[in-house]
């Protein structure tokens, strides 16, 4: 009987946990909005596609420009052109947002917003 | 002198399970990672916390548990580790012990209660750290991936404590 017990209250545990974080994993991948790759152009030709997951800096266009990931955030590290708009525009990490620097022709946005359920931390 | 006897007995005995707490550690860290993501782990020293909560209590269960974290940090670890292991075991020791003492959980539920409670405590910890709340968004992963490690730490540490019961 007591054994009864234990083996009902271990398995509403088990079951409750897992249907609660089930429940809130649907919902964070249903609403999530942030992207998962920076793609890179420069003169409108792709260089790079980098995963916002992994926290990096990136030289790009000769060294004219670098880009930073961290924290799944991307933002240009430095640019070599004198008006530093594109520095000036801060983190970027929704799908769609994107950073251009325009003397350089340098172009990042964010790409992709599927939900393949591992990823999640972006 | 019976007293300085047991005295002895249970100092090598916790001496022992911490031993088998940092073991259990290294073969762990030994493991490759089949998931590409932070956290998600089996928890083997866990045997040796849940075993000590069950046969020696909750204080001595928290100085094998503190003890191992330290001891693995300065061995094979760095003092970021070492805060999210220190987290991680306070936050599971608070939750298993009152869940032992007040509700007819067995060892495998509370086993299940603790790598939850341990990664919910990493992840507080890593939002300390990172200072980025989006980190809690991966709390539903590590809950359903501490629920599964946690039934099977729960099982072996059931089997643990039945079997050394006959010695």
């Amino acid at each position: 009987m007591k054994n009864k017990k234990r083996l009902q209250a271990d398995i509403i545990l088990i079951v409750s946990l897992l249907l609660i974080s089930a429940i809130a994993l649907t919902v964070i991948l249903v609403t999530r909005k942030s992207g998962k790759y920076a793609v890179v152009t420069v003169n409108g030709q792709e260089v790079g596609k980098y995963s916002l997951s992994r926290d990096g800096e990136y030289t790009v266009g000769d060294g004219s420009n670098v880009i930073a990931i961290e924290n799944g955030r991307v933002f240009m590290k430095y640019a070599c052109c004198p008006d530093k708009t594109c520095q000036k525009r801060g983190k970027i990490y929704r799908s769609g947002e994107s950073i251009t620097c325009l003397p350089n022709r340098v172009n990042v946005q964010i790409i992709g917003n599927t939900s393949d359920g591992v990823e999640l931390v972006s | 002198m019976k007293k300085d006897l047991n005295r002895a007995h249970s100092l090598s005995l916790l001496a022992l399970t911490v031993s088998a707490a940092m073991m259990l550690s290294f073969v762990e860290s030994q493991i490759p990672a089949f998931i590409p993501i932070p956290g998600i782990k089996i928890g083997l020293a866990n045997i040796a916390v849940v075993f000590a909560l069950y046969e020696f209590g909750i204080i001595k269960a928290y100085g094998v548990s503190l003890i191992r974290v330290l001891l693995v940090a300065l061995l094979f670890g760095n003092i970021t580790g070492m805060i999210y292991g220190l987290f991680g075991a306070v936050f599971s020791l608070s939750l298993m012990a009152p869940l032992k003492k007040f509700t007819p959980l067995s060892c495998v539920g509370v086993s299940v209660a603790g790598a939850v409670a341990h990664n919910a405590g990493q992840i507080l910890a890593a939002w300390i750290i990172i200072g980025n709340e989006k980190i809690l968004l991966y709390l539903p992963v590590l809950v359903i991936s501490g629920t599964l490690s946690g039934i099977a730490i729960g099982f072996a540490s059931g089997i643990l404590i039945k079997r050394l019961k006959k010695i």
